[in-house]
C-alpha cells in the first residue's frame, strides 16, 4: 500500500523505496502520537502522501538551484526520463508516462483525489478521511482534475 | 498515440521488493543504536558530574571548620571507619 502510493507520486522506483522508508519511520517514532481518530491504514496513507509531497517539493528545489549549475555550464544536456514505473507495462509505458506528467503539473489536492480515486480506487468517503475534506470537496477536486487533465491531453494532442 | 484519464485503470499493483524490509529492519537498528549512544553519553555525563560534585562537598566539608579533617567533620572514628 505504501509503497504503491508513493509509486503514483514519484513514478520511479528508488524514490518510491526511499519514500517508504521514511514512512515506516515515521510512523514508528509518531506510533504515541496517533490517537485512533481514523483507522491506522487511513493514518499511514496521511504520513504517506505528505512524505510523497515532500520529496517532490525538495526535488523540486533541488532542481531549481541545479538550473543555476546548468545555466553556467553549458555543456551539460537534458536529463534522461525518470519514469520507472514498475506497475506499467512496456506497452503502456509511453502513453501513461505522458498522462503522469500531466498528473505531476496538477494542483497537489487535484493530484491526491485523482491517484487515491483514479489508481488506489478509494471511495470518495475514503478519500475525505484521508484528506480530511468533505465527500462534497472531494466530489469537486476529483471533477476539476478530470477536466484540467483533459484539457492539457486536448492540447498535448493538438 | 492517443491517452485518456481511463487508461490510469491499466496501472498494476506491485509488490515491493523484498530487500525493502531488509534496509527498513537495518534502519530501525540504526535509530535503536543511536538512542543507545546517547542514554549512554548521558550517564557517563552524570557519573562524572557526580564525581565532581562529591569532591566540592568534600572540599566544603574541609575548608569550612579551619583544620578539622574530613574525618573528624563526618564524625567518624579516626582508627575504623574508613577500613
Amino acid at each position: 500500500m505504501v509503497y504503491n502510493l508513493a509509486l503514483q507520486y514519484v513514478q520511479k522506483q528508488e524514490d518510491a523505496e526511499e519514500i517508504t522508508q521514511d514512512v515506516f519511520l515515521s510512523v514508528h517514532e509518531n506510533q504515541e502520537k496517533f490517537e485512533g481518530k481514523s483507522s491506522v491504514s487511513t493514518w499511514i496513507y496521511r504520513i504517506t502522501i505528505n512524505k510523497s509531497l515532500d520529496f517532490i517539493r525538495s526535488k523540486k528545489r533541488k532542481k531549481r538551484f541545479g538550473f543555476l549549475i546548468n545555466w553556467m555550464d553549458v555543456s551539460v544536456k537534458e536529463e534522461p526520463s525518470n519514469f520507472s514505473h514498475p506497475g506499467v507495462e512496456l506497452e503502456q509505458k509511453e502513453g501513461l508516462e505522458r498522462l503522469f506528467k500531466f498528473i505531476n503539473e496538477l494542483p497537489e489536492n487535484q493530484k491526491t483525489a485523482l491517484i487515491l480515486s483514479k489508481i488506489e480506487h478509494k471511495s470518495q468517503v475514503e478519500i475525505s478521511e484521508i484528506m480530511q475534506v468533505s465527500p462534497k470537496a472531494i466530489e469537486s477536486l476529483i471533477q476539476r482534475a478530470k477536466v484540467n487533465l483533459q484539457k492539457k491531453i486536448t492540447a498535448s494532442e493538438g | 498515440m492517443k491517452i485518456s484519464i481511463e487508461d490510469l485503470n491499466k496501472v498494476k499493483q506491485v509488490d515491493e521488493p523484498a530487500f525493502l524490509w531488509t534496509r527498513i529492519e537495518a534502519r530501525f537498528h540504526q535509530i535503536l543504536d543511536e538512542k543507545l549512544t546517547t542514554k549512554q553519553l548521558i550517564a557517563s555525563i552524570g557519573a562524572l558530574l557526580l564525581i565532581v560534585g562529591l569532591n566540592v562537598f568534600a572540599y566544603k566539608i574541609t575548608s569550612q571548620s579551619g583544620n578539622s579533617t574530613l574525618t573528624e567533620k563526618l564524625e567518624l572514628e579516626q582508627t575504623n571507619q574508613f577500613y
